[in-house]
């Protein structure tokens, strides 16, 4: 019979490494544990609010597939907002579990990317893959 | 007077149960001095615990920093073991304290009387459960800092308070705890009046709704959205909101630092790693209280949940394996939704029932989603009434979730038409709860 031992407390654990150079560019990612969550790409996020974005407002569309976005530094009615990278017309907002990432611009990081899924029907939708700059 | 803040608890030890093997750690008032000491606060701890934690507190509490560490009491029969099968809550947490029955605490309050005397604390946070709560009040009777007792598992029965002689600062109560749900009976505005004939103000914390501070003299609680997020634990979290919001509201406005306070234990319930944690607590308070209090989250009340009708597209037949449909309206039904399920309400129908049978079984099932303001579905095996009841949602613009525990779900309409499609339930609360407060705000 197998039995498990949980060792010592956890609190001895050493100082996590951090984690390692993607071929992307972007710092790591990987369990979702014990990570530096501003470090960690954010593939796949669907945006939200993008029939009332700036960009969708003014062009009646949403932006097609590889537009270069990023993440404006200010909120936008308590939303974080992903803006096109040129013209810096919001497409979306961010959902709201990605809050923390306010602390993470704070602290002086970035995040670009680019659209990788958009279709205006039958409700405008963007998909975005983000990565700390 | 700079912030002194004095934790009064047990010291526990939980074991965490994830994904990579159990994780055991200091638990009990050390989630509340993890908080304290990321923010760089002044703190001391006064603990009861068995004799062989004695040790390990004294070098955790130095490495956090703790300025003083007085034992008030020791426990025997009892190793102050919680077991914790359920770590993120997506329903009713899954707690074993082991010999619990056993447990008993022989107070010393000597040392800590003494300290006290000293009246060196702004604030205290008292922890009760596992000590003799009274005995503590009555030590704490003639400080003039603040008390905060949080609630959460004891004492049902709030007339002990009248030990301290005067009101406390804050208590402070989860939806999840047994006070709450079977003493009043989930009854918020009975618990706010108990609340508030003991304390100046009344914390309710309620989970992935938010909370709710009620104040002495004010008709209109301060209404605080939580900030549901990808967590890998819950315990410990409230312990971590309550010190946070003590420490920060000694130097701003109560809102900001209840807004604070959510985030930072956002921040807690993601991460195991104090170095970590410390990192994220330092980057949350360089977000200015001007733009922290605007930041949007998740604000929905325990008792408005009971107006949130939810329909279960499953295949919710006798035939079928029905523990994970099961598991997720036991989910819903803990955070106080209405689980709505058309197969138990309407009745199944088989190959033998009539046509007039089905017809009225079919119409009765529209019926029930005009009635309901959420569709999730369960789809636990392909099943086409599933689909269609999802399908007649979203043209009827029911926000649609679905919930794939054993990811079979790969029609492309179905994963591109639904708010969320996930295989995670913790993810498919949170986002029912976020439709939910989004359909409570219009």
């Amino acid at each position: 019979m197998e039995s498990k031992t949980s060792g010592r407390f956890h609190h001895y654990e050493p100082p996590q490494k951090p984690p390692a150079q993607a071929e992307d560019g972007s710092k790591g990612g990987g369990s979702g544990q014990d990570v530096n969550e501003c470090e960690v790409p954010l593939p796949n996020v669907r945006l939200e609010e993008v029939g009332r974005s700036e960009y969708f407002s003014a062009k009646k569309t949403v932006p097609p597939v590889g537009t270069p976005v990023q993440v404006r530094r200010n909120l936008v009615g308590g939303r974080i907002a992903v803006e096109a990278a040129r013209g810096n017309q919001s497409i979306g907002f961010l959902p709201t579990q990605y809050n923390y990432l306010l602390g993470c611009l704070k602290d002086g990081y970035k995040y670009k990317g680019k659209i990788t899924a958009s279709a205006d029907s039958p409700t405008p939708r963007v998909v975005v893959d983000l990565f700390p700059a | 007077m700079k912030p002194k803040i004095c934790l009064v608890g047990q010291v526990v030890t939980d074991v965490l149960h994830l994904k990579d093997g159990p994780v055991p750690r200091l638990g009990g008032i050390f989630h509340a001095a993890k908080a304290l000491s990321a923010l760089g606060c002044d703190f001391e701890i006064a603990y009861v615990a068995p004799k062989y934690l004695d040790h390990e507190i004294a070098s955790y509490a130095g490495q956090l920093g703790a300025a003083k560490v007085i034992k008030i009491g020791d426990v025997e029969g009892c190793p102050n073991v919680l077991l914790v099968g359920e770590p993120t809550e997506v329903g009713s947490r899954d707690y074993e304290f082991l010999l619990d029955r056993q447990h008993r605490c022989y107070l010393n309050l000597k040392a800590f009387e003494n300290r006290l005397r000293e009246k060196s604390f702004s604030d205290v946070i008292v922890f009760p459960g596992g000590f003799a709560l009274k005995k503590i009040l009555l030590a704490l009777k003639n400080l003039t800092a603040r008390i905060h007792v949080d609630a959460n598992f004891e004492p049902k029965n709030f007339k002990v308070f009248e030990a301290l002689g005067r009101p406390l600062q804050t208590l402070i109560l989860s939806t999840s705890s047994d006070t709450f749900l079977k003493v009043f009976k989930g009854d918020c505005a009975r618990i706010r009046r108990a609340g508030l004939k003991i304390a100046q103000s009344f914390l309710l914390k309620e989970n992935r709704g938010g909370s709710r501070y009620f104040r002495r003299g004010s008709a209109t609680p301060i209404l605080v959205p939580a900030f549901p997020r990808k967590i890998i634990h819950s315990v410990g979290v409230g312990d971590c909101y309550n010190s946070v919001f003590a420490y920060l509201s000694r130097s701003m406005p109560q809102r900001a630092s209840l807004i604070y306070a959510s985030l930072i234990a956002g921040e807690y319930a993601s991460v195991l790693s104090q170095p970590l944690f410390k990192n994220a607590v330092e980057r949350t308070m360089k977000i200015v209280p001007s733009e922290v209090t605007k930041l949007q989250g998740v604000s929905l009340p325990w008792e408005l949940r009971r107006k949130v009708h939810i329909y279960i597209a499953a295949p919710d037949f006798k035939s079928a394996d029905l523990s994970q449909i099961e598991r997720v309206v036991s989910c819903l039904e803990y955070h106080n939704f209405v689980p709505r399920r058309p197969v138990v309400e309407n009745g199944e129908i088989t190959s033998q029932s009539s046509a007039k049978e089905r017809c009225t079984a079919a119409s009765a099932d529209i019926r029930l989603l005009e009635e309901c303001q959420i569709l999730l579905a369960i789809p636990i095996f392909d099943d086409p009434g599933t689909y269609i009841e999802m399908g007649l949602a979203l043209q009827k613009g029911i926000p649609v979730i679905v919930y794939t525990p054993n990811r079979i779900t790969d029609n492309l309409l179905t994963y591109e038409l639904p708010t969320l499609v996930s295989s995670d339930l913790d993810e498919v609360i949170s986002e029912l709860f976020k439709q939910a407060a989004k359909i409570h705000g219009k």
